[in-house]
């Protein structure tokens, strides 16, 4: 399973990768080969506010719709639009094209995990 | 999954929207630790449309039948001569990964298989038969097999529609099984529909079975209060 060093984990199995005061956010590897296909994701308007832990959308895979969770809090400055067309781009490159939101976070996050803490929880 | 708390309710005939307003009612209460399953039918033909789906798209025309938006995915199933079925859970009593949805899927699933068995179906999940997956452009749930589908064992017709909304907290599974043909021509409703063909077997003796088998699933009585919703009810008046 790939879990990139660089990024920080949610137990929702999102991904996040700071750079400044955004944060960029994704579903992991594990999490998209547990899904399975993904058919299609229902994503914010841009400038939506959102807490962290808010469900900030849906993807379907498998005539399962699941949440997705914001693990940060902020506002949305751009979603994934090429995601419209083309949602398997999260099954098949989860932490490149496959990437959902933008956020413009505000305070320090938490409870997020680093690579290895988040390989240890794939373990449990 | 053991909980006092949770309820099992069998329903008059419902308009679409009341319906799928009272399964989003199911999920709430489930996310809050609170299990139930519904079976109901519907008050003629409605279609249901999975949660990415565009009655512009998906139906024929949109204004020549009642349609109405599920809370899961899937695709359009027409209803009116079918029983419906609805179950929620808090997901931590399942699987507690959200994300492993195909194991949430077969242990929501696994009442329904054993109330079709129960009422001598020979049901499995497509997945434990010999019969895999077809794909169909057309958008009718019941065009459709995926692994994850319950068929019938030895001829690998789908039996049941079925399609799931996973949250962190809870799961809400509707699942709909024809008893009796279409209520209308569903090649006037889908391009490239299925061909009906209801279950062999008697609603009454259908809903009996699937009653037992849900209220073991529960851990709750089956000999439930009839017709009102239970989620409108005082918890100390609630359907036991």
């Amino acid at each position: 399973m790939n879990v990139p060093a660089d990024l920080k984990y949610t137990k929702t199995h999102e991904w996040v990768k700071f750079d400044g005061d955004v944060a960029t956010i994704g579903i992991t590897d594990y999490a998209q080969s547990e899904l399975g296909d993904i058919v299609y994701v229902d994503l914010p308007e841009p400038g939506r506010v959102l807490n962290q832990g808010d469900s900030f959308g849906t993807v379907e895979s498998v005539k399962t719709v699941s949440d997705v969770y914001a693990p940060v809090s902020g506002e949305v400055a751009e979603v994934n639009g090429e995601l419209e067309a083309s949602s398997e781009l999260m099954n098949t490159d989860p932490y490149g094209r496959g990437w959902l939101v933008k956020i413009r976070f505000e305070g320090t996050p938490s409870e997020l995990m680093d690579a290895e803490a988040y390989k240890e929880s794939l373990k449990g | 999954m053991k909980s006092d708390r949770d309820f099992l309710q069998v329903e008059h005939a419902r308009a679409g929207d009341y319906n799928m307003r009272v399964d989003a009612e199911l999920l709430h209460a489930a996310s809050e630790g609170r299990g139930g399953a519904r079976i109901y039918e519907w008050d003629g033909p409605w279609v249901s449309l999975g949660t990415s789906q565009s009655p512009d798209r998906d139906l024929i025309d949109p204004a020549a039948i009642r349609w109405v938006r599920r809370p899961t995915g899937g695709k359009a199933v027409l209803h009116g001569h079918d029983v419906t079925v609805s179950i929620a859970c808090p997901l931590s009593s399942l699987c507690p990964d959200s994300r492993k949805v195909t194991d949430v899927y077969r242990r929501i699933i696994a009442p329904i298989i054993a109330g079709l068995n129960g009422a001598g179906i020979s049901a499995r999940l497509a997945a434990d038969t010999p019969f895999g997956r077809t794909k169909g452009r057309t958008s009718d749930c019941f065009s459709h097999i995926s692994p994850i589908d319950v068929v019938d064992a030895t001829t690998g017709r789908k039996l049941v529609g079925c399609a799931l909304r996973v949250t962190r907290e809870a799961v809400l599974a509707q699942c709909s099984a024809p008893v009796g043909m279409p209520l209308v021509d569903p090649a006037e409703v889908f391009r490239s529909p299925h061909v009906p063909q209801p279950l062999e077997v008697g609603k009454e003796s259908l809903v009996a079975s699937l009653r037992r088998e849900l209220a073991s699933f529960l851990g709750t009585n089956e000999n439930v209060a009839e017709n009102d919703n239970p989620l409108q009810r005082d918890d100390g008046l609630r359907p036991r």
